[in-house]
């Protein structure tokens, strides 16, 4: 069963293209532009992985991820933060994420980062 | 008695006695009790005390015999007044008796004529009752001219001696005796007498008074005293007292002329006077006698005698003559002096004299000595001539004629309050206008004007110092004007301007504290200012000054200070040690500077930095993906030319994200927020990683790593990095005629130490220390694709913030050597 991924992004361009190249390695994708109702999101999508950018109205990606963090539903759910912030790893640290990635990525940054969390979630 | 004398009978009888008993009743009396002693009268001369004191008790016992006598009288009369009968009888009795008394007073009478001592009695009125020929004699005087006469009067007045009189007088009065009262007195006809005196007060039967005065001529006593005194004189003088005769025989000596000359009196009297003179003074000895002869003193004069050891000395001489009483010149008196030590302390005198002439005209200040109430110059070394302008002659002339412009400013009131006063007169750093070559010229002097005193410690003249000191008054002038133009420029500055001594305590606030803290200066003072400080920042601001005040370091940091509104302002505070020659800290300067604003603005500013670079690479990053994804659709197409394409636009976007990269870090550099996340890492590994990603992007390029680093390494592995690729990349860059780039790594003594070596276009010798500078850009090398040129700068600064170094070494045409070093 294919594995299902949510983006938020408040960047079109990013979430299509984003989409496009998980799809093409056969990922279900499903892609948000805010991310107030994403206990709620999370849920209902049954997301196996979350991609989370920091600058997102309007509570902001780092909020949204402790609210996860916090849910009993969604706390075990793997989030990545993407951003072109540098203190993105910092950032990481301090809110549990389970990874970063830092913009701009690759195509190869993006694929065998998601393929590193699948991987250890199995 | 009194009662008998009332009686008419006995009246003849009575009288008998009282009428024998005057007038020397006293000495009739006397003679009653002095049977027995008429051999002690003899002897009377020479113990007068005794005598005097004997006649005393004598005359008591002559009274009482009085006395039993009238008693006597009494009963006899009683007997008379009884019985009739027997009168004849007793009457015959008293004959016999009065026969008796008549002997007696003989005798007494006797004895005074023999005294030698001239003696009177005299009644209240001072009047001569009766006298002894020793008074006659010694006073030549007759009996008719002295009794009855009052004392004073006698011979003319002669004895109107004064202080007799009231000296008698008291006697009287007191009814005591009186001692050896000693007077000099001249009398005409005897000469000067000394006479001692001796005045006792009695009482005759009928009550008189009576006044026994004796009298002992002690002149010629006194005169051998007073010989005696001279001679004392003569011998105890420091002087030598020498008499000679005429023909210069030597008559006396005296001892200091023993000691003077060292001859003894035994040996020189009898000699001749050449004896001390020595031979080629013979002549003033001639000189001298012809003088005396002619009866002159020789006045006091200076010369040389010889001693007995044939010491010359040098003694002052006065010769008198001496004149017999005739008046004849038959010798003269010398008196010599030595003045061998007069004349060493004259000489040291003049010795003292030269010094301070040489003391005055080799010093370099100026000096001048003005004589007398008019100020005339009397002394002036080359210092002053110099400064007065005058010329050399200055000498003699009185000074305010000389320097009339000194008058003009007051100066002569300064001197003569000087000279009347006593009151020394100092200036400091004054300025004096003085006329020289027609010019009036300023100049400043530090002088003191002091008075000057002859022996007697009258003032009589002012003395002058004087140091020109216009430099230094310049100097003091300026740095006062200077000082007061720092506080006035300080007082502007908005911001807080401080001075603090060595310890940090601040003495000097400029008026800007008050305005922002709206605290007084007394509560600023020392380290009052700390309490302005924000509490979280407190701890810094008294580590970072503890630190700063004992290396004295320059001090720079950032703060908050609350103002007098209460509310907390960034503050950049910036302090400066002054040092003295040794590198002690003198004191501090510093200023406070508000940059509340500017630090708002760069809070701004670096948002804005990270909004636009997150906007930037939003967009970056999906073009990015988008080539990625082109670049894998056109691999499989068989026209390869659009995959270039597509592989040529991901390169520039590479490139773009590079510049990106950069740009941000220089605002970082710039804002000091290039923060270091250190850890422990993998030199080795790290460098391959370098190396590998710029084969990548240059595969015909072989890089060639030699060396290898051992240790485990703390820093910032990603900027290391980066530092690591920017030289590769600039190595690959300008060495287009080549295709090797050579890399070495070595650990020793604690340091790392990368080397990345090309045989590229090399850089030129003088701009070889330019190349690290932010937007350097070597000319020849600029082409549209090179950057900005800021990777090297930003390469420098990771190094540095590593602790380490960087450099290079190149030649043109043969290719660079780039360093690092990093301690590990």
């Amino acid at each position: 069963m294919e594995k299902c991924i949510l983006i938020y992004d408040d960047d079109v361009e990013i979430l299509t293209v984003t989409k496009i190249i998980l799809e093409k390695h056969h990922y279900h994708v499903e892609t948000r532009t805010r991310c107030d109702d994403i206990i709620k999101e999370v849920g209902e999508i049954k997301a196996d992985l979350v991609f989370m950018d920091l600058w997102i109205p309007r509570m902001g990606g780092e909020s949204a991820l402790q609210l996860m963090k916090q849910n009993e539903v969604t706390w075990h759910i793997p989030v990545i933060l993407f951003s072109a912030n540098d203190l993105i790893e910092e950032v990481c640290k301090r809110s549990n994420a389970d990874g970063y990635l830092r913009k701009p990525f690759s195509i190869n940054n993006l694929v065998q980062l998601v393929e590193d969390i699948i991987l250890k979630k199995k | 008695m009194p009662s008998a004398s009332k009686k008419s009978q006995p009246k003849k009888k009575a009288k008998i006695p009282s009428k024998n008993l005057s007038p020397v009743v006293g000495l009739v009396i006397d003679s009653v009790a002095g049977k027995e002693k008429t051999h002690q009268a003899d002897k009377i001369k020479d113990a007068k005390d005794a005598r005097i004191a004997q006649l005393e008790k004598d005359l008591l016992s002559a009274r009482e015999d009085m006395r039993n006598i009238t008693e006597n009288q009494e009963a006899a009369n009683e007997e008379l007044r009884g019985a009739n009968e027997v009168l004849v009888t007793v009457n015959q009795e008293l004959l016999d008796r009065n026969e008796l008394y008549n002997q007696a007073r003989l005798y007494a009478e006797a004895i005074v004529a023999t005294i030698h001592e001239p003696l009177l009695v005299l009644d209240k009125d001072f009047r001569i009752k009766s006298a002894n020929p020793a008074f006659y004699k010694t006073f030549r005087i007759t009996e008719e001219e002295t009794l009855g006469k009052v004392l004073f009067e006698l011979q003319n007045n002669q004895w109107g001696i004064p202080g007799l009189r009231s000296h008698l007088l008291k006697i009287q009065m007191q009814k005591k005796r009186s001692w050896d009262w000693e007077l000099s007195h001249y009398f005409p006809v005897v000469g000067i007498r000394i006479i001692c005196f001796d005045a006792r007060p009695f009482q005759i039967e009928n009550g008189e008074d009576r006044i026994l005065l004796a009298m002992e001529d002690i002149t010629e006593r006194k005169l051998l005293e007073n010989r005696n005194l001279l001679s004392n004189i003569v011998d105890n003088s420091d002087d030598a007292i020498i008499s000679k005769k005429l023909d210069g025989t030597i008559m006396s000596w005296n001892k200091s002329a023993e000691k003077i000359f060292g001859y003894t009196k035994d040996e020189i009297v009898g000699k001749n006077i050449l004896l001390i003179i020595p031979p080629e003074l013979h002549h003033e000895e001639v000189m001298i006698i012809s003088k005396i002869k002619k009866g002159e003193d020789v006045p006091h004069f200076n010369t040389v005698r010889l001693a007995k050891s044939g010491k010359r000395i040098n003694v002052s001489v006065t010769i008198s003559p001496i004149k017999d009483e005739e008046g004849n010149v038959i010798g003269a008196s010398k008196i010599s002096r030595d003045i061998t030590d007069e004349i060493n302390a004259r000489k040291k005198i003049e010795e003292s004299e030269l010094r301070l002439f040489t003391l005055i005209h080799s010093s370099p200040f100026a000096i001048g000595l003005l004589q007398g109430k008019d100020l005339i110059i009397s002394a002036a070394n080359e210092a002053i001539i110099n400064i007065l302008g005058k010329g050399p002659d200055i000498i003699g002339k009185p000074y305010f004629e000389l320097m009339p412009e000194l008058a003009d400013q007051g100066y002569r009131e300064v001197f003569t309050e000087v000279y009347n006063t006593g009151k020394p007169f100092n200036a400091v750093e004054t300025a004096v206008n003085i006329l020289r070559n027609g010019k009036m010229d300023t100049q400043y002097y530090n002088f003191l004007l002091f008075t000057q005193r002859n022996v007697n410690n009258e003032i009589n003249g002012v003395g002058i110092i004087a140091s020109e000191v216009t430099e230094t008054a310049v100097y003091h002038q300026k740095l006062k004007e200077s000082e007061e133009q720092f506080r006035q420029t300080a007082d502007l500055l908005p911001d807080k301007v401080f001075k603090a001594d060595a310890k940090g305590n601040f003495f000097y606030l400029n008026k800007a504290w008050g305005k922002t803290t709206g605290l007084t200066q007394d509560k600023l003072r020392n380290v009052g200012w700390l309490k302005t400080v924000h509490s979280d920042d407190l701890e810094k601001v008294k580590k970072h000054l503890n630190q700063t005040l004992e290396t004295g370091n320059d001090f720079e940091l950032q703060f908050r200070i609350k103002d007098k509104t209460g509310n907390y302002r960034w503050h950049l505070c910036r302090a400066m040690a002054l040092k003295d020659d040794n590198g002690k800290i003198k004191m501090w300067i510093g200023a406070i500077t508000d940059i509340q604003e500017q630090k708002r603005k760069e809070e701004e500013k670096s948002e804005f930095i990270s909004i636009a670079s997150h906007e930037l690479k939003t967009p970056l990053t999906a073009s990015k993906l988008y080539i990625n994804l082109l670049e894998e659709g056109l691999s499989r197409e068989e026209d390869s030319s659009f995959l270039l394409f597509a592989q040529k636009a991901g390169n520039s976007i590479e490139r773009l994200e590079l510049l990106i990269k950069e740009l941000l870090d220089v605002q970082k550099i710039q804002h000091g927020k290039l923060d270091l996340n250190i850890t422990t890492f993998d030199f080795n590994e790290m460098l391959d990683g370098a190396i590998e990603e710029a084969h990548l992007s240059a595969p015909n390029f072989s890089i060639l790593k030699t060396g290898h680093i051992s240790l485990p390494f703390k820093g910032d592995r990603d900027r290391l990095q980066q530092v690591v690729s920017n030289l590769l990349t600039n190595a690959v860059k300008y060495s287009p005629g080549s295709d090797k780039v050579f890399v070495t790594a070595t650990d020793e003594q604690g340091m790392i130490k990368v080397t990345v070596e090309d045989h590229g276009i090399g850089i030129r010798k003088d701009n070889l220390n330019k190349i690290f500078d932010l937007y350097y850009r070597e000319e020849e090398r600029s082409n549209p694709f090179q950057g900005f040129g800021i990777g090297l700068s930003i390469s420098s600064e990771i190094v540095k913030r590593h602790n380490g170094e960087i450099w290079v070494e190149s030649e043109r045409g043969k290719g660079s050597t780039f360093y690092f070093t990093i301690p590990i």
